[in-house]
């Protein structure tokens, strides 16, 4: 097999990747603070010896190159730390673990959102070009590309919670509703894995502002984009094969261009679901989700280095494995793609 | 004569672009008859394309716009169809074969699954019956394998064996008409020969008309029965391909001819050129479109349109010298 060799391959990669990374989150990080005096907040003052006990037992007064191999080397046995007050000190692969896949969930439902939408308005925009339709998406599209998240996430909770009262507030799950089980950490998923239809449809509707929130700029994009590589696309000799085979307009775009141009839109789309994954920072900040994202904004607001480096090899991480996906999913779009 | 098979008559495509109108076609008259090779020849945007592109109504609009004219295919007039209608004319009683193989087939589609469609689409087959029918038709067309190259997707194959899955495609539907635009210009000699050879053979069996367009004098004259000369949007000169050989009466045909490197002199001594350019087509010049660039241009040739005259059995010419001629 080929295409598992590669995969292997790629995988492999991302060890160097994952430790450039470090090392400049490492060295950024650092610039920022003590985070021994952070630990001990108040405490501090007139702490003297406490403060350089911590220091002496966390090797913080040794040179920073010393201090980053420590930490690769807590690194490669997969400790990423500690946390900082906040999350008492627990370890930060634990937080991680519990944090991320509420992030995962609104980051999945964003990109659902943005494919749904987005892939059809592009396909609309392109077969209309330059008639009403297309001017409609084409302006949807900008205003979607330009808007600012968090006024977006502020409006949107103004109608739709607060005036109309359809979607709630904040959170994931109202105090009155338990967690399903837990398998994936992901409550809409959890629940219909455990039949709990109920708890579902709840943590959907939860969901649906902050996901749509969050995906609304990839949707736009991929508007964008799709309608781009579509009409590249309509130029081309085949499809006017196509045309001349007697085929209806309908097979034309839906069969024979829509393939051709979903390639580069899935690239955008790949590198847009890293995106969506660090842009939860400023969505769930507004909506009150416990993700990963809230928990880095806490991490820097505490110089708890230890997690804001986790947070970030985690984001790196989800990024290289989507671009690897949608790598992976070229073979099955393009026969022309083959690796090895 | 024999049945005509499908009559264009005074047809004008028209280009609505930024800078202007592009007068395409000129208002073109041509008769395609039962189980003739047609050939249009002519130089680069003197209109061939745009008039095989117009009659199955593939002119893109916009730009492109056929505004006057008519196309009777099976006493039907094709340009007064609606759209459903001339796609179940599309592939089935007329088909097309374009320049360049290597685009005119989708990427992503295997070769089998192209061919099975148009036969599922227009004969209503099982999606295993077309494919079988794929695969005959690959082989009627000579290719070796016809069962892997029916697997295969078009860039793992030569542009002479797409070229021929090509007319395999074009023909699976048993069209009446054959239009081939450019069939071996993207090709290198030794494949011209064979996909030529080919389409010869395929017309003796099939009794398919072809409109074969080209800007090769030499395809015309192995392939051809009648033959078009085309000059910025006007068929110029319409006659057996003997004739036009041996008599070309146009300026224009007299030139084109004279530009083949040849050793026969008796038309020309040393190899000739036609003054001037191809006129922009957004203001073509009045009259005879030639007439700018023509020697033997009278006063009247920029102020009036000539009609066709006829010059010998089946010949006829679009040009005054001609005038004493018979009018078609």
């Amino acid at each position: 097999m080929k295409l598992r060799d590669y995969i292997i391959r790629r995988i492999l990669l991302l060890i160097p990747v994952l430790i450039g990374i470090s090392f400049i989150t490492f060295f950024l990080s650092h610039m920022i603070g003590d985070p021994a005096a952070a630990w001990l907040g108040e405490k501090t003052i007139g702490q003297e010896e406490a403060v350089k006990a911590i220091r002496a037992a966390h090797h913080l007064d040794d040179p920073l190159p010393i201090q980053y191999f420590y930490y690769l080397n807590d690194l490669a046995h997969f400790d990423l730390g500690r946390t900082g007050r906040n999350e008492g000190g627990r370890p930060v692969i634990e937080a991680l673990k519990d944090y991320f896949p509420a992030t995962l969930e609104l980051a999945i439902l964003g990109m659902g959102f943005a494919i749904i939408i987005g892939i059809p308005l592009g396909i609309l925009s392109a077969v209309f070009k330059d008639k009403v339709p297309d001017h409609i998406v084409r302006v949807l599209a900008l205003v979607g590309v330009s808007m600012p998240i968090f006024w977006l996430g502020l409006i949107l909770k103004y109608w739709f919670s607060f005036k109309f009262d359809i979607f709630p507030l904040d959170g994931r799950l109202p105090y009155t509703v338990l967690a399903p089980p837990k398998v994936t950490g992901m409550y809409t998923f959890d629940a219909l894995l455990a039949g709990q239809f109920d708890t579902f449809f709840v943590a959907l509707r939860h969901a649906i502002l902050p996901s749509f929130c969050l995906g609304l700029i990839t949707l736009a994009i991929l508007t964008r984009m799709m309608r781009s590589s579509m009409l590249e696309t309509l130029t081309q000799d085949f499809i006017r094969t196509a045309r001349a085979k007697g085929l209806s307009e309908r097979k034309v775009i839906l069969k024979h261009a829509l393939r051709n141009a979903l390639t580069p839109t899935t690239t955008v789309a790949g590198i847009a679901f890293g995106g969506l994954l660090s842009g939860a920072v400023m969505t769930e900040t507004i909506f009150a989700w416990p993700g990963i994202g809230r928990f880095s904004v806490k991490a820097i607001g505490s110089t708890d280095f230890a997690s804001i480096m986790g947070f970030a090899l985690l984001i790196v991480l989800f990024y290289v494995l989507s671009n690897l996906l949608v790598d992976i999913l070229y073979v099955y779009l393009d026969p022309r793609v083959k690796y090895g | 004569m024999a049945d005509v098979l499908l009559s264009i008559k005074g047809l004008k495509t028209n280009f609505y672009t930024y800078t202007g109108v592009v007068k395409a076609l000129d208002g073109i008259d041509l008769d395609i008859y039962k189980g003739e090779t047609i050939g249009l020849v002519g130089e680069t945007g003197c209109g061939k394309s745009v008039t095989a592109l117009s009659i199955i109504r593939l002119i893109q609009w916009p730009p492109g716009k056929i505004d006057e004219g008519s196309i009777t295919f099976d006493g039907k007039d094709l340009l007064k169809l609606p759209l459903r209608d001339m796609q179940k004319i599309r592939g089935n009683n007329i088909s097309m074969i374009f320049q360049e193989p290597m685009n005119a087939f989708n990427p992503v589609y295997t070769i089998g699954d192209q061919i099975a469609e148009v036969i599922m689409l227009h004969q209503k087959k099982k999606k295993k019956e077309a494919w079988q029918d794929a695969i005959e038709m690959l082989k009627f067309t000579g290719i070796p394998a016809p069962e892997r190259v029916a697997k295969s997707y078009p860039h793992e194959l030569s542009g002479g064996m797409l070229q021929r899955s090509m007319i395999a495609m074009a023909l699976s539907c048993k069209p009446k008409l054959l239009i081939a635009d450019e069939p071996t210009t993207a090709l290198d000699v030794t494949i011209e020969a064979q996909i030529l050879d080919l389409m010869k053979g395929l017309k003796t069996t099939t009794g398919a008309s072809i409109l074969l367009i080209t800007h090769d004098l030499g395809i015309i004259a192995e392939m051809c029965d009648r033959v078009g000369v085309m000059y910025a949007g006007n068929i110029v000169e319409l006659a057996d391909v003997g004739s036009i050989y041996k008599k070309p009466s146009h300026p224009y045909t007299v030139g084109l001819i004279c530009a083949i490197p040849t050793l026969d002199t008796k038309h020309c001594n040393r190899l000739a050129t036609i003054p001037g350019n191809v006129p922009n087509l957004i203001y073509p010049p009045p009259g005879c479109r030639f007439h700018p660039r023509c020697n033997k241009a009278m006063d009247r040739c920029s102020k009036e349109k000539p009609g066709w005259y006829k010059v010998g059995e089946g010949h006829y010419v679009s040009c005054f010298l001609y005038e004493g001629g018979d009018k078609k």
